[in-house]
C-alpha cells in the first residue's frame, strides 16, 4: 500500500489522459457549444429556465458569473474552454492551461445545466485532476523546451484519478442497483430489462433495429454490465485481471456509443482508461520513446523455410503502415540467439516470437497479441484480444494452425520441400526438430560449398 | 529511468505533509460525498456538511444515478399545443424528434386513428444529444418538473413566434403535453398511443398566451 502511494510512476499514461481529455473539450465545446451559444444561452433559452428552477438549487455549481447567462458571455468563455484545452492538448503552460480549462469549463457548465449531459459531467471531473497531475512531464512541448528527462512522476495524484474513476464505476452500479428507490424494489438492472428497454427508447436509441431485444439478450447484458462496474475497482485493480477490465469496458463503451445517443460520453469514460495502461505500452502505440527520435521497433522471429510462415511476414508487411516491424529468420541462428537467447530454436519452430524494444517477448497467440499494438488495422481488435478466455482459445487456435501450416502449404524449393514433409502432421517433438535441425544443417552447409 | 525531481530537506518534508493531507481530505470527502447519495436516510450534518462543500468548491458534486437510470417502459415525447383564438390548434413537436409527431397529433383522440396513421418514423439522433436530459426531466409529471415544463414550452413557443411574425395574437393558449411512443408487438415502427396534457406555470407577461382553463377536445387529461 505504501508503494502504492510513493512509488514514482511513468509520466506517459498522464500525458495521454491530459491529450485526450483535452481534445475532447476543444472539439466538443467548438462543434456543439459555440456554434450554437444563441440557441443554448440567454434568457429565451432552454438554459434560462434553470436558474429559476428550485430543483437544480441544492447542487448548482458555484460560478463566478451567476448573473450572466447571455449567449455573448458563453461565447467568450467557450472561446476560453477552447483556447485553454489547445494549450493543454499541446502541453504549452500545462500547469496553468489546465487550471484555466477547469476553471472555464465549470464557469460554462454552471450557465447551462439544462443542456448539460453525462460526459459534461465526467469531463469536468477530468479537468480537476488535469490541475493536479504534473501532467506535461511527457508528451508536451514544454518538456520539450525544457528538455526535460523527467519521465517519472509522483503518483498521488494518478492515484487519487484512478479511485475517482473507479468511484464511478462502483456507486453507479450501486444506483443501479437500489432500483426504484430502494433494494427492496429491484428495478430494470436487476430485473434484466435494462439493456432492452434503452435500445427500445425513441429518446436514447440510434437505431431501430434492437427495440424487441428478447430477454435472454438483455438480461445477461444487464447483469454483466452490472457485475462489470460493481467489481470495477477490485478487477482494474488487480495486475491479473486489469487488461480484461479494461477490455470489457472498452467494448461497452464502443458499443453504447454505436447504440445510443451519448454525445461524446463513451469517449471522456475511455479516456480516464489511459490511466491503467502501462506507460511501454502507450509508448509501443505511440511509436517512440519520450524524448528519443528513434522508432519503437518489434522484432518478428519467423520460419523462413515455411511457406506459410513467409506468408504471414508478407501480409505484416502490408499492415506495417507506420514501419514499426523488423524481421528475422529464425534459422539464421547466430542472429535468432543473439536476440532471444533464452529461447531455443525448437521453440521458434513450435511458434512466431515477437520481441518488444523493452526486451520483453512473446510467442504464439501473445505474439499476435503483441503485434496488434503497431497494426493500426488490428488496434479495434485489440479489446477482444484481451477479453476473458481471449488466451484461452487464441492459443488452442494458433496452435492448431501451427500444427497443420505444413498441410496446405506449396514449396519453391527443395530445402521447403524436406522441411514440409519432415513437419506435415506432425507433432513437434524433440526427435522432429533434432531432424529439422540436421535438414538445415545440411541445407547451409550445401548451400556455402556451392 | 530517472529520478524524480523533488525538493530537499525541511521544504520536502513540509511538501510531503500538505500532499499527505491533501490526499486524506480529497478520499474522505470523495468517500463520504458519494456514500451519502446512495444511503436510504440523510446522514449527519456535521458528516455531510464539509463533504459536500468540498466537492461543490472543486466542481465534482455529482450524483452517479445520471449514469444508472432506471429506464422506462414507456417513451415520453415533448410536444407544444397551441390553440389558436379560433378554435383551430396546432402541435409543435421538439427539434429532437421532427419525424416523430408532426400532423399526427392535431389536437385529435388518436385512438381513432387507423394503427398505420399513428405509427411513426424512428429517430436518428446522430450527433444532437444536449437537450435529451432537459426534454426527459420535463416529460415527468411532478410538480418539481413544472418549471422545466413552463420553460421548455416558453422556449419552443418562443421558436414558433419567431417562425411565425406578427401571428404571435392569434394564439390563445400555450400549453404542455407529452406523446406516449410505444411498441406494438414485433412491427418494426413505434406509435404514439396518447397525448397527455402536464401542468405548467401560466404567465401573464405581454409575450405569454392568456391562460385557458377549459378541457381540450381529444386530449387525454
Amino acid at each position: 500500500m505504501t508503494r502504492f502511494w510513493t512509488e514514482p510512476v511513468a509520466a506517459q499514461p498522464l500525458a495521454a489522459f491530459r491529450i485526450s481529455i483535452a481534445l475532447i473539450a476543444l472539439v466538443d465545446t467548438a462543434t456543439s457549444v459555440l456554434p450554437y451559444a444563441s440557441r443554448w444561452f440567454g434568457a429565451q433559452s432552454p438554459n434560462a429556465a434553470a436558474f429559476g428552477a428550485t430543483y437544480y438549487l441544492p447542487n448548482w455549481p458555484w460560478s463566478l458569473l451567476q448573473i450572466a447567462t447571455d449567449a455573448g458571455t458563453a461565447r467568450v468563455l467557450a472561446a476560453c474552454v477552447i483556447g485553454f484545452a489547445l494549450l493543454s492538448l499541446i502541453g504549452l503552460l500545462t500547469r496553468l492551461s489546465c487550471v484555466g480549462l477547469w476553471t472555464t469549463l465549470s464557469l460554462l457548465h454552471a450557465m447551462a445545466p439544462n443542456t448539460l449531459n453525462a460526459g459534461d459531467l465526467l469531463l469536468r471531473v477530468a479537468t480537476f485532476y488535469l490541475v493536479l497531475m504534473p501532467c506535461g512531464a511527457a508528451w508536451s512541448l514544454d518538456a520539450r523546451l525544457a528538455r526535460r528527462g523527467t519521465l517519472v512522476v509522483a503518483p498521488w495524484s494518478l492515484r487519487l484519478a484512478q479511485i475517482q474513476i473507479c468511484f464511478v464505476y462502483f456507486f453507479t452500479a450501486i444506483e443501479k442497483l437500489k432500483g426504484f428507490g430502494s433494494l427492496a424494489t429491484p428495478g430494470d438492472w436487476l430485473g434484466g430489462s435494462a439493456v432492452r428497454l434503452t435500445l427500445a427508447n425513441a429518446m436514447i436509441a440510434r437505431w431501430p433495429w434492437f427495440h424487441n431485444m428478447p430477454l435472454w439478450i438483455s438480461a445477461p447484458a444487464s447483469w454483466l454490465t452490472l457485475g462489470w462496474e460493481l467489481l470495477f475497482p477490485v478487477l482494474v485493480l488487480w495486475r491479473r485481471t486489469r487488461y480484461a477490465a479494461l477490455a470489457i469496458g472498452v467494448i461497452l463503451h464502443v458499443g453504447i456509443f454505436a447504440t445510443m445517443e451519448v454525445t461524446h460520453f463513451s469517449f471522456t469514460t475511455l479516456a480516464w482508461y489511459w490511466l491503467f495502461v502501462p506507460a511501454v505500452v502507450l509508448m509501443d502505440l505511440a511509436g517512440k520513446q519520450t524524448g528519443s527520435p528513434d522508432k519503437r521497433v518489434y522484432t518478428v522471429f519467423y520460419d523462413g523455410m515455411c511457406p506459410v510462415c513467409k506468408k504471414a511476414k508478407r501480409n505484416l508487411e502490408r499492415l506495417d503502415w507506420l514501419g514499426r516491424l523488423t524481421y528475422r529468420d529464425i534459422h539464421d541462428r547466430a542472429s535468432a540467439d543473439a536476440a532471444l537467447p533464452t529461447v531455443s530454436y525448437a521453440d521458434m519452430l513450435r511458434q512466431m516470437y515477437v520481441k518488444r524494444p523493452d526486451g520483453s517477448y512473446f510467442g504464439g497467440f501473445e505474439a499476435f497479441r503483441a503485434l496488434a499494438a503497431v497494426l493500426p488495422l488490428c488496434w479495434p481488435l485489440m479489446p477482444f484480444l484481451w477479453l476473458p478466455g481471449a488466451k484461452f482459445l487464441g492459443t488452442r487456435g494458433y496452435k492448431f494452425i501451427a500444427r497443420n501450416r505444413f498441410k496446405f502449404a506449396k514449396c519453391d524449393d527443395e530445402a521447403c520441400n524436406l522441411h514440409l514433409k519432415l513437419l506435415a502432421g506432425k507433432e513437434l517433438d524433440d526427435t522432429v526438430i533434432k531432424q529439422v535441425i540436421e535438414l538445415h544443417e545440411r541445407y547451409r552447409k550445401a548451400k556455402a560449398t556451392s | 529511468m530517472a529520478e524524480p525531481r523533488t525538493a530537499h530537506g525541511a521544504w520536502r518534508t513540509i511538501q510531503r505533509a500538505a500532499v499527505a493531507v491533501f490526499v486524506c481530505a480529497h478520499l474522505g470527502a470523495l468517500l463520504v460525498a458519494n456514500i451519502i447519495q446512495v444511503l436510504p436516510q440523510e446522514p449527519p450534518a456535521l458528516l455531510d456538511r464539509p463533504a459536500r462543500a468540498y466537492m461543490h468548491a472543486t466542481a465534482l458534486d455529482q450524483r452517479w444515478n445520471m449514469f444508472a437510470p432506471q429506464v422506462s417502459d414507456t417513451t415520453w415525447a415533448p410536444v407544444l399545443l397551441l390553440i389558436f383564438t379560433d378554435g383551430k390548434s396546432q402541435t409543435v413537436p421538439s427539434s429532437t424528434m421532427p419525424p416523430l409527431l408532426s400532423g399526427r397529433t392535431q389536437l385529435l383522440d388518436i385512438h381513432k386513428l387507423p394503427p398505420e396513421q399513428r405509427a411513426c418514423g424512428w429517430n436518428f439522433h446522430l450527433m444532437d444529444g444536449r437537450l435529451r436530459k432537459f426534454e426527459s426531466y420535463a416529460c415527468k409529471p411532478g410538480a418539481q418538473y413544472m418549471a422545466l415544463r413552463t420553460a421548455w414550452t416558453r422556449w419552443m413557443l418562443d421558436q414558433w413566434l419567431a417562425d411565425h411574425p406578427g401571428q404571435g395574437g392569434s394564439i390563445r393558449v400555450a400549453q404542455f403535453a407529452r406523446a406516449e411512443v410505444v411498441y406494438d408487438g414485433d412491427g418494426p415502427l413505434p406509435r404514439i398511443d396518447s397525448l397527455q396534457m402536464l401542468a405548467i406555470e401560466q404567465r401573464m407577461d405581454p409575450h405569454w398566451p392568456l391562460p385557458h382553463t377549459q378541457q381540450l377536445p381529444g386530449v387525454m387529461p
